[in-house]
């Protein structure tokens, strides 16, 4: 897979404000600039997935924890999950 | 009380507008933009239902989005975490679209809204769940007092599965499985692994299942899932790949089978075909089983269906003829696009507590909730153009469109208020001759630019479904699959799968008067109370919304005329030159 397709799925240039004068001014030096940004974001979350996911991960694999119920489990008779009361449903929370 | 619906930034955005509970106005982005599946903010969707209903952006007393973002954010969270480090790309590819506009969700409709509707104060914005906002585009449309309701898609927050039990306007749950033990997860990873696009090529696959033999069935069911006799399961993620990267599945899945994944577009061998027809039957095996459990759970003789899932209509039919349930409603905008819808219902009967009525045969208005373009503006849209037309009256218009079948031509059908789903219900549609043995064909290579394997859906006088085919189903929106009667299979061929099936459309006098008179004309003149239905757009594009788009359909394909509202089009009187191959550099292949 093309490397920037990968980083950017979406790559657009619909600036305003200063950067719009900016890539007005300096034409493709904005582009640059926007892909550096970009891949200096990048490997920030990179370096977030080093320092905090991956430890998370060991930790749980420590802890024995089936994060996803990955686990065939033959014996069991159902995998069906006891839904919650649909009166739980607050529509004014994002969560 | 004034609701909109929202679904928006995965696939298939949508706009959906209620008024005391009455559906007013329903559509898809993608009609719009002219970008298949555009999972952008719906605004011109947004913009449709208010003008349909003659309001402004502040007469709403309410927003519903379709999900719970940080429910789905938790998940995609806990996936990464559980599938480090084979996650890092997803975890790249996500979180910026995550942190820019997905995880607060209600800033970023915000902005977009004060965008659209500058200075407007907004109404409030609140959100249903993803398999909630399914059982009620599923329920409260259905002609149900009271109904078992089964929801199944590839994913929403954490559930894939869910039952629900609908008593007048309550929804109760019952039971879920969740993440990523999903049957539409494991019915796209086959979509992918046969070369067809995930989230739009699942009905390919289903359409190529007959072609093949279920000779790899147990071996699925021995080695991707265990299934419990209830129709649960859980998949076996060591063949799976899509809870850690941007594949669907792994070389170990291909190490199975003894075959790599397809490439897309090449040719298309037996074994793929046998790979459809095996997952086809597992999954025909896991509806009903679940279909029987939530019989038993609910104690209800109707069921509802909605979900991605339920667009299945070989696992429909044979639900329904298993008569496990003695109704079976589907909602026709089954997928994500149809939970904009549920997402306002449910926001009226269960936050706001509002009565429910019941209408027959749904309340749904036959799906035909989109625009419509009265004569004057198409009229006005012709001459502009300088198309060559002729004004017809009804019956002229009849007459002419039979003639035109009865000859074999190609006919575009714009009539009416476009269809909310994925479907072409007599509104935007391409019609031909049934009887022809060449009209699959021609109407695969030379109108729709399609694989030459996929199969026409016939439209069928209501009054006459049992005349021609095996099940009487209550079946206006394309969802349920029946058998050819034996003595009608060599008579059309142009709708008779391989395997005798067809995805019948029964089309009764008050949901399309205009398309029920059509096939009343045809049957006079030919004895044939059947025709070839299939949505009114090329490969890869979106059905068509308007007379422009029509006109535009109808002059790159081969397709010989055009009754646009009361004007007909004849492809030779036009002067527009042709170019077939604009199609391809416009839409992209799906």
């Amino acid at each position: 897979m093309n490397w920037i397709k990968l980083l950017y799925p979406h790559p657009h240039f619909e600036m305003q404000g200063w950067p719009l004068w900016i890539q007005k001014i300096h034409g493709k030096a904005m582009i640059v600039a926007y892909y550096i940004a970009q891949t200096l974001a990048l490997l920030g979350l990179a370096i977030i997935y080093l320092a905090l996911i991956v430890p998370l991960k060991i930790l749980s694999s420590l802890r024995g924890q089936d994060l996803l119920n990955l686990k065939i489990e033959t014996q069991r008779q159902s995998y069906l999950l006891k839904s919650d009361p649909i009166q739980k449903i607050d529509f004014k929370r994002m969560y | 009380m004034k609701i909109l619906g929202l679904s928006a930034f995965y696939h298939d955005s949508a706009a959906a507008l209620i008024i005391d509970g009455e559906i007013i106005a329903a559509a898809q982005e993608e009609r719009f933009t002219r970008k298949k599946f555009d999972s952008g903010f719906p605004s011109q969707s947004i913009q449709f239902c208010l003008e349909k209903a003659g309001l402004q952006l502040s007469d709403l007393d309410e927003i519903v989005y379709y999900e719970k973002p940080f429910l789905s954010f938790e998940r995609l969270l806990q996936s990464i975490i559980a599938t480090a480090p084979r996650s890092l790309l997803t975890f790249l590819s996500a979180m910026p679209i995550w942190m820019r506009e997905k995880l607060d969700t209600r800033g970023t409709l915000k902005k977009k809204f004060q965008k659209q509707f500058p200075g407007v104060v907004l109404p409030a914005i609140t959100f249903s769940q993803h398999h909630l906002s399914h059982a009620a585009s599923a329920f409260y449309p259905s002609p149900f007092e009271s109904a078992a309701i089964l929801c199944l898609d590839g994913v929403g927050e954490w559930a894939c599965t869910t039952a629900w039990v609908g008593h007048g306007n309550k929804i109760e749950s019952l039971w879920e499985m969740h993440f990523p033990h999903s049957l539409g997860m494991l019915y796209s990873a086959f979509t992918y692994f046969c070369g067809f696009k995930v989230n739009s090529g699942e009905y390919k696959l289903m359409g190529l299942a007959p072609y093949g033999k279920p000779i790899f069935a147990q071996k699925i069911k021995d080695n991707l899932l265990d299934i419990k006799e209830d129709g649960s399961f859980r998949l076996n993620m060591d063949y799976f790949s899509f809870a850690s990267s941007l594949k669907m599945t792994n070389q170990k899945f291909a190490d199975l089978f003894g075959v790599e994944v397809r490439q897309p577009e090449s040719a298309m061998t037996q074994i793929y075909k046998d790979l459809a027809a095996s997952i086809q039957q597992v999954t025909e095996e896991i509806m009903v089983r679940l279909a029987r459990t939530i019989r038993r759970d609910s104690g209800q003789e109707n069921l509802c269906l909605s979900g991605g899932v339920a667009l299945n209509c070989v696992a429909n039919g044979i639900i329904a003829r298993e008569n496990i349930f003695k109704n079976i409603w589907i909602q026709p905008a089954a997928g994500d696009a149809g939970s904009a819808l549920g997402a306002a219902l449910a926001s009226y009967y269960l936050q706001h507590e509002k009565t429910r009525e019941v209408q027959k045969p749904d309340s749904m208005k036959a799906a035909f909730l989109g625009p419509i373009f009265s004569n004057d503006e198409i009229r006005n849209f012709l001459i502009e153009v300088g198309a060559h037309f002729e004004e017809l009256s009804h019956d002229n218009l009849l007459q002419l469109a039979t003639k035109d079948l009865m000859d074999q031509k190609v006919v575009g059908w714009f009539q009416g208020s476009m269809e909310y789903g994925p479907r072409s219900l007599g509104a935007r549609s391409i019609l031909g001759d049934p009887r022809d043995p060449q009209m699959q064909s021609r109407m695969n290579l030379k109108i729709k630019y399609r694989e030459s394997f996929r199969p026409f859906a016939p439209i069928v006088l209501a009054e006459k479904v049992s005349n021609v085919y095996q099940d009487n189903f209550d079946n206006p929106y394309m969802l349920l699959v029946t058998h050819v009667k034996e003595t009608h299979a060599k008579s059309l061929p142009a709708v008779t799968h391989v395997d005798g099936s067809a995805r019948i459309q029964a089309v009764s006098q008050n949901e399309n008067p205009l398309l029920h008179d059509l096939l009343k004309s045809f049957e006079a003149a030919t004895g044939c109370p059947v025709l070839v239905n299939t949505s009114f757009n090329v490969r890869g594009e979106p059905i068509v919304c308007s007379p422009k788009d029509a006109l535009r359909c109808f002059i790159q394909t081969e397709m010989d005329s055009l009754f646009l509202g009361s004007f007909y089009l004849k492809k030779e009187n036009q002067k527009f030159s042709r170019d077939d191959r604009r199609w391809r550099v416009r839409y992209e292949l799906d």
